[in-house]
Parts: structure tokens; C-alpha cells; sequence
């Protein structure tokens, strides 16, 4: 663990060093970050030691993520980066409070309906209360901070949909010893009722991302808990015929789409962000052009939206592969974890938190490298933001309390 | 509640494998933009990335194989550098531009990736340094080019539409290839779309896409085809009267004139076309292109800039009236100045072709040059002795050097509705040929009277160099 944390800590060193270096920026300020991630890592490893959690690739993997994101960060600003430092400690603030007072993730069962119902608001509340972003109504301004709600309802929504199936699994799976037959209306209720919810994101926010992700999300937790593939083809069926019908009927959406279908044509307008990061990906090739030497400036959103396509140029398809597969590492210990732990609202729930982060990866991965529309949601512990990195991090906390005993049982 | 723990546990396992196929499937798609379609792409008139780059470091310098600058790169002052060309307009279209605004021509497209040092290997080496800058400056490009006959190419063509090309023989090296008119590339930014405009094609580089009608410079080949197929030998009498009618339609000698009787030697001397029409056709039109093909016809003679192939008649001559006039130079076969230069280059060189560079710093292999027969040692032998005799006693005069025997041939391509292209190949020394040299003034008037005074002196500065 500790060797670990130090083999980071060198990695992170060496790289804002080079970045500093390359870009001309005092050494010290690139030495300053790299010391800042390393100290509060190293304090948040001390600290959920003491509360007694031995889990070690979830933290590190997380971290060395987070300090990839602050290279870009520090890459395309300073200030940036700085900020992003004081997200990140307070992110682990609140993880290690989440960690010291929530022992048991179980307990949050008990929960469901409050989480859920918050969940919901915190989800829908950009529709009356919000303010449009980046073509999308994502965010809700108290004073100076501004707060993506949808990042948080995630979380809740994945205890709300682990605790729900756990509950009902048995009616939602009855039947299945016929496999083709349809599951009753009541049965479909709430399928129907998510897809709704996920429509109303979809036309109301203008967020095919998280309408994505959060409609997925609840497919998966179906899926694992009932053995019925049957709901997640109609669940996708549903969702894919609603995404076609709005490409139709509104315009962000058949914007987003025919930006992903040609992003050249309009290169200077609706196209160029896109057509960046192709051209970015493109001139990086293989190894990269070195950090510092690429060209972030030119990409719209790069800290936020497009870290990957700044990878993707400085670090080529060798640093990309990196954060693909540290991803890969996360989603897959969040899994284990999943798979060890014996109580099935623990294990729904660290299925559905692994879920998210991998669903949320796959869906911007895919957007900023056009294999599917782009849409706006972050890379996770990679982008620039406070709200992601704390959901994320809340995520991470969770994980680290389940264990292989379970709770209740 | 662990009734369905294990059950539970195969599908995320399954789950688990459907991300992991997903996000393999997308790092192959990701590795597909970074690799095989990555030059596509980056190459896109869109992506300015590598231009800053290499705006921002020294690019190398193109040189003249005797060390003079052809371009630079100079400090703006300002933390950039900007493209300077000393000698301007002279070997504008060999060197070619280097601009942020329109891109590169010439050598400086050619081999950027040289000049600019940035290369497949480097881009490996900055990922080693983790951007940590290095020398980031190019190296430098020497042509084959020599300035001092490269000027005087410049300067004897003056301000008369044309082009010249002088190569070495031994190792077909590119010694001068001048083009009129020209442009200025270091101001470039500022004329390219003027330069455009022109009519007159200022950017077009006639030595070596220019294509024109070869006129009785095409007699060379017409020659080496008659003897190699055995239709002429050295002591054959040929007939050249001023009008001779094939199918029809008259083939004349140049102003009428009736050359009579005499050997093919005088007749090559002379340039009498019915003599040669006549060859031509008892040649035919197999052999006589075959061995046009093999001096180089349809064929690009140089890689590292654009150059238009000589073209024979497409399709086909339409009849031996169109064979006659071909086998003379007019008609529809079309030559460029770097080919004619070859043609006399091959005669000059006992009948071998060796490649025409232009990059002396090339790195390179024997195997590479195409070095083969284009025709039997004694044909070329003989065409040598005609070829002198051109310029001793025939129309090609005035392309005479003091002290130097000088062999060539002249030609005067007779155009529809225009004055005459005056053409000159040649080479020197005669007994021991060095360089070959090839001229057209366009609408000049009279391959004897105008080009090949041109060549003379070429010839002469090239000997006593």
C-alpha cells in the first residue's frame, strides 16, 4: 500500500515536472501539486486505515486517475489544476467522513425511499431551477458555487434502485420458468416509469448523458437482480426508439447526432470540438507528442469534457490505454467487491456504483472519440469539477465499507 | 438474504464481461484513429497543430551542392522564425515555399519532415523525455544543384518564357533547372493568390511538368530507332525531298527546302523531316515508341517533385501521315525539358540512363538508380559523331564553345497558332562528356538561332567548373 502510494507519488512528480518544464511555467508550481495530491492521498490513506478499511486499489487506482486529470488540468491552466486540488481535498474530507460515520453501507436499505424521492428532485430539479451549460441544462447556481445535481442523484438513486430490487426481485422475476412469456403490466410499471423519468431528462435537460447513464444504470441492477434479459433488450429497445423519436422532433438532439455523423462540414461551428479531439487523437498516434507539447488550447472544454483527447495528443494511445485500463481496474474491484460480499442489497449496490463509474467512462470515452454521439458528462476522477469529483468520490467510500460478511445477514 | 448470492453472482460476472468487451472494443476503436487512420486525419487541412510546431523551432536549410543558401530559417525576434530565400526567384520551384498561410511546395514539401525535424522516430524519443524539450531544430537538405549555373541558367534565360535543365552525366545529378517565369517564395504569404491569377503560370514548373512539342529534338530518338532496327545504317542514302506525300497529306522540310540525297548523318545535320518522316514510317510505330518509352517517354523521371510524364500520341498514331510527322518531332507526342535533357543525357553516356536526382543528401543505394541500356553502345556512338556534326557544320552553330567541342541538336516546334518553341539539347565535352544540357524558349522562334546560344554558354560556365 505504501509502496504504492509512493510509486504514484514519483509517477505524478515526474510528470508536472515535464509539464512545467515543457510549458515553460515555474517548476515549483507543477512541484507544489504534485506534493498537494500526494499529501492529501497520503492523509485519506491514514485515516480510513485507522477506521479499519484495508481496501488499497480502489484509493490508489482513484488517485493516480485524479492525478492524471490534474496534469491536464495543470496543462491547460494552472489555476485550474489548483482548483481542481481543493475539490479533491474536499472531496476526500467528505469520503472519509462518509467512511467514518456510515460503517455499514446495509443501513442506507433502510433509507431507500427518502434517498429515492431526493434522488428524483435532485435529478429533476435543473428542469424548473436550472441554468443552461454547454447547450445543456445541467446546473443549479447557489451564489458563486454552481452544482451539478444530476452527479449526486446517481449515487441515491443506485441505493434507492439496489434496495427496491432486493426487496421485489421475486415479483419482477415470477414467471421466468416460462421465458418467453411477457412479464405482467405491474411488473413492466416501473421499467416504464424510469424510461419516462429518463425521457424527461432527455427533452427537458437536454442530457442524453446522464439520461443515458441513469436509465442504464437502473437496467443492469434489473438485469442482475431478477435473470430476466428480457428487461434490459425492452429497456434499451424503449430508450433507443425514444433517443430516434427526439432526433425527429428536437433540435440539440438531431444536433449532437449529426455532429457525430460529420463533424467537418460545420468544423468551424457545431462541429469543432469534435473535430478537434479527432484531429488531436490523429496527430498524437502511438506515443504521443510528449507533455506539454501538444495543443489544448484548441479543443473546447478540454479540462472538463475532452481530458481524453488531451491524453489522447500528449500521451498518445499509450497514456490513453493507461487511463482506459485504470478504469478498467476500478470498475472491476468495485465487481469484486460486488461479488464477495453476501447480502444482496450490498451487493446490487456495489454492483450499481461500479456500474455508474464504467457506464459514465464508456459513455464520454465514446462521445469525445465519436465512436457514439457526444454527450456532456465527465470522465470519472479524470475531469475538471467539483461535483464529479465528490460524487465519485462519495462512490469510492461506499465501496470501501462493503464487506466480503455483508451487513444484516 | 444470501438465497440468491451465487446465482446473483454469475450475472455480474456477465455484466462485468459486457464492459470489459465494451471498453476493449472502444480501445480498438480509439488505437484504429491513432494508427492506421491517424495520417489521414492528421494530415487534414484543418488540423494546425503541426504547423505551429514547426513554426515554433528552426526549420533546417535547403543548400546548393556548393554550399549556398537556398533557404533558412531566421529568428523573427519575437520567439518564431521566419523563412528567408537569398536567391528569390531563381530556384523558386525547385525549392519551392514554406508558408503558415498555404502550406509548402518543392523541396520544402518534399522533405519536411527532414527540415523540420519532426519524424516518425522523434515523436518515440519526446515520449522517452516526457516533454522535456530537446533539440527541436531539423536538419538540413543539400541539393544536387549548383548555384553559380543555376544563376547563369537564370540569367541567360532572361525574361523569355521557357525552362532549362542541365544534368551531370555520370551519376545523372541535377545541376541547374530553371523555370520563367517565376515568383518569389519568401513573399509568397502576400502574391500566392496573384501568382494564381497569372495567365502566364508562374508557379508552374516548366522544367519539369512543362510538357511541348519536341520539334526535331524528337529526331534524336526517330535516329536511334532507325539504326537499332537496322531500317538505317551510318552509309545508307536516304531521299529527303522538300515535299513528301503520305496518304494524302504533305510532310515538308523547314522552309521548303530540298535536302536531296545523303547520308542519315547529314540529314540529322540538317534537320530535313521528310528523310526522318520516311524513317519513321519504315520503322514503325511500335519500335519507334518502344524506344522513345525506353529514353524515358510516359514515365515520371523524378520522385521528389511533381513531373509530368512525356506523353506519346494517345491512342496511337491515327495513320502514317501522323507517323511521319511524329518520327520528325510534331504532332501530338509532348516532351518536357528534364526528358529532352535525358535524351541527351543517355546519347552522351554511350546509350545508359542513370536517374535524375535532385537531393544530394538522399540517402541512397546503388541498386537504386536506374541504370540500364536504352540503346547498344555503338548506336549511341554514332548518334554522338551526328550530333557533334550538328554543331560543327549544322544547325546547331551557335551553341559552339571555344576550345570545348559541344555536340546537340536543334528543334523548332512548329505551333497552330502561335510563334515556334525554340528547343537545344546537348552535351559537352564531346570527347568525354561531363553534362547534358536542355533548352526551350517558348515561341522563341528558331531552336538554332535562339536556344541553343543559351546552351552554349551553360555548357561552357559547366566545363569550367
Amino acid at each position: 500500500m505504501i509502496l504504492a502510494l509512493f510509486v504514484m507519488g514519483a509517477v505524478s512528480l515526474t510528470g508536472f515536472t515535464s509539464v512545467s518544464i515543457a510549458t515553460e511555467r515555474p517548476i515549483l508550481d507543477g512541484l507544489w501539486l504534485a506534493a498537494g495530491h500526494f499529501t492529501v492521498t497520503a492523509i485519506f490513506v491514514a485515516l480510513v486505515r485507522g477506521l479499519g478499511v484495508k481496501e488499497r486499489t480502489l484509493i490508489i487506482t482513484a488517485a493516480t486517475l485524479v492525478a492524471i486529470g490534474l496534469l491536464v488540468q495543470y496543462r491547460v491552466s494552472p489555476e485550474l489544476a489548483q482548483a481542481q486540488l481543493v475539490w479533491y481535498m474536499i472531496a476526500l474530507a467528505v469520503a472519509a467522513v462518509v467512511v467514518y460515520f456510515i460503517k455499514d453501507p446495509g443501513m442506507l436499505e433502510r433509507y431507500k425511499y427518502i434517498l429515492g424521492i431526493v434522488g428524483l428532485v435532485l435529478l429533476l430539479s435543473p428542469i424548473p431551477f436550472g441554468v443552461v451549460r454547454g447547450g445543456a441544462r445541467l446546473w443549479i447556481d447557489f451564489g458563486p458555487i454552481s452544482f451539478q445535481p444530476a452527479e449526486l442523484a446517481k449515487i441515491m438513486l443506485a441505493v434507492f434502485f439496489a434496495a427496491y430490487l432486493a426487496d421485489r426481485y421475486r415479483q419482477l422475476s415470477s414467471g421466468s420458468d416460462r421465458l418467453m412469456r411477457l412479464p405482467r403490466l405491474a411488473d413492466v410499471g416501473p421499467l416504464i416509469a424510469m424510461w419516462v423519468i429518463s425521457m424527461l431528462v432527455l427533452v427537458l435537460e437536454r442530457d442524453l448523458g446522464s439520461s443515458l447513464i441513469f436509465f442504464s444504470l437502473f437496467l443492469v441492477l434489473l438485469y442482475v437482480a431478477t435473470a430476466r434479459w428480457l428487461y434490459p433488450v425492452i429497456g434499451l429497445g424503449l430508450f433507443t426508439a425514444g433517443a430516434w423519436a427526439s432526433y425527429y422532433v428536437f433540435d440539440h438532439v438531431s444536433l449532437r447526432i449529426n455532429v457525430w455523423l460529420d463533424p467537418w462540414t460545420d468544423f468551424f461551428g457545431s462541429g469543432y470540438q469534435v473535430a478537434q479531439a479527432q484531429l488531436a487523437f490523429a496527430t498524437g498516434g502511438i506515443a504521443g507528442r510528449g507533455l506539454g507539447q501538444g495543443s489544448p488550447e484548441l479543443i473546447p472544454a478540454a479540462a472538463t469534457d475532452f481530458p481524453l483527447a488531451v491524453i489522447g495528443e500528449e500521451l498518445g494511445l499509450i497514456g490513453v490505454g493507461l487511463v482506459i485500463l485504470l478504469i478498467i481496474l476500478l470498475v472491476g474491484r468495485g465487481f469484486s467487491i460486488a461479488l464477495n460480499t453476501q447480502d444482496l442489497f450490498t451487493k446490487l449496490l456495489a454492483t450499481g456504483l461500479a456500474s455508474a463509474i464504467g457506464l459514465q467512462a464508456l459513455v464520454i470515452i465514446g462521445g469525445v472519440t465519436k465512436a457514439i454521439p457526444m454527450t456532456g458528462v465527465t470522465l470519472p476522477f479524470v475531469s475538471y469539477g467539483g461535483s464529479s469529483l465528490l460524487t465519485n468520490s462519495l462512490i469510492l467510500a461506499l465501496l470501501l465499507r462493503i464487506r466480503p460478511n455483508g451487513g444484516e445477514s | 438474504m444470501s438465497v440468491l448470492g451465487s446465482p446473483a453472482n454469475g450475472r455480474i460476472r456477465a455484466l462485468f464481461r459486457i464492459i470489459l468487451g465494451l471498453f476493449l472494443a472502444l480501445f480498438l476503436y480509439i488505437a484504429y484513429l491513432q494508427t492506421i487512420a491517424a495520417d489521414g486525419t492528421a494530415g487534414r487541412s484543418e488540423n494546425t497543430r503541426t504547423a505551429f510546431e514547426e513554426f515554433e523551432s528552426p526549420r533546417g536549410s535547403i543548400l546548393s551542392s556548393d554550399g549556398v543558401v537556398l533557404a533558412e530559417s531566421v529568428a523573427d525576434g519575437q520567439g518564431g522564425f521566419v523563412r528567408k530565400y537569398p536567391l528569390g526567384s531563381v530556384a523558386a520551384h525547385l525549392v519551392g515555399y514554406d508558408s503558415f498561410r498555404f502550406g509548402s511546395t518543392g523541396v520544402e514539401r518534399a522533405r519536411s519532415a527532414i527540415l523540420s525535424g519532426i519524424s516518425g522516430g522523434r515523436l518515440f524519443d519526446r515520449f522517452l523525455r516526457l516533454g522535456v524539450p530537446g533539440d527541436d531544430s531539423g536538419r538540413d537538405v543539400v541539393l544536387t544543384i549548383d548555384s553559380v549555373l543555376q544563376q547563369l541558367a537564370a540569367d541567360q534565360l532572361g525574361s523569355r518564357n521557357g525552362a532549362v535543365v542541365m544534368l551531370r552525366i555520370d551519376d545523372g545529378a541535377i545541376l541547374a533547372a530553371h523555370s520563367y517565369p517565376s515568383f518569389n517564395p519568401g513573399q509568397i504569404d502576400t502574391e500566392l493568390p496573384n501568382l494564381r491569377e497569372r495567365t502566364d503560370a508562374p508557379l508552374l514548373n516548366r522544367a519539369f511538368q512543362g510538357l511541348y512539342t519536341p520539334g526535331s529534338t524528337f529526331k534524336v530518338i526517330t535516329a536511334a530507332s532507325a539504326l537499332d532496327s537496322g531500317v538505317a545504317t551510318p552509309d545508307s542514302t536516304l531521299s529527303s525531298p522538300s515535299v513528301l506525300t503520305i496518304e494524302g497529306g504533305d510532310i515538308t522540310n523547314h522552309g521548303r527546302e530540298n535536302c536531296g540525297d545523303l547520308s542519315i548523318s547529314e540529314a540529322f545535320a540538317r534537320s530535313c523531316n521528310t528523310a526522318f518522316a520516311a524513317l519513321g514510317v519504315e520503322v514503325g510505330e511500335s519500335a519507334l515508341f518502344e524506344t522513345a518509352r525506353s529514353f524515358g517517354f510516359e514515365r515520371s523521371m523524378i520522385d521528389v517533385l511533381p513531373t509530368n510524364p512525356s506523353r506519346l500520341p494517345a491512342g496511337g498514331v491515327e495513320d502514317d501521315l501522323d507517323l511521319g510527322w511524329t518520327s520528325a518531332g510534331q504532332g501530338r507526342t509532348l516532351a518536357s525539358p528534364l526528358q529532352m535533357a535525358i535524351v541527351a543525357a543517355v546519347i552522351a553516356g554511350d546509350g545508359r540512363l542513370a536517374s535524375a536526382r535532385l537531393i544530394e543528401s538522399d540517402l541512397r543505394g546503388a541498386d537504386s538508380l536506374i541504370d540500364r541500356a536504352v540503346i547498344p553502345r555503338e548506336i549511341a556512338e554514332e548518334l554522338q559523331k551526328m550530333m557533334e556534326r550538328v554543331v560543327a557544320s549544322g544547325t546547331g552553330r551557335a551553341a559552339s564553345v571555344p576550345g570545348i567541342r559541344v555536340a546537340g541538336k536543334t528543334g523548332t516546334a512548329e505551333l497552330a497558332d502561335a510563334a515556334d518553341h525554340a528547343w537545344f539539347i546537348g552535351y559537352a565535352p564531346a570527347t568525354a562528356p561531363q553534362v547534358a544540357v536542355a533548352v526551350i524558349v517558348e515561341n522563341g522562334g528558331s531552336g538554332g538561332a535562339v536556344a541553343a546560344p543559351i546552351a552554349g554558354k551553360l555548357l561552357e560556365a559547366a566545363i569550367s567548373r
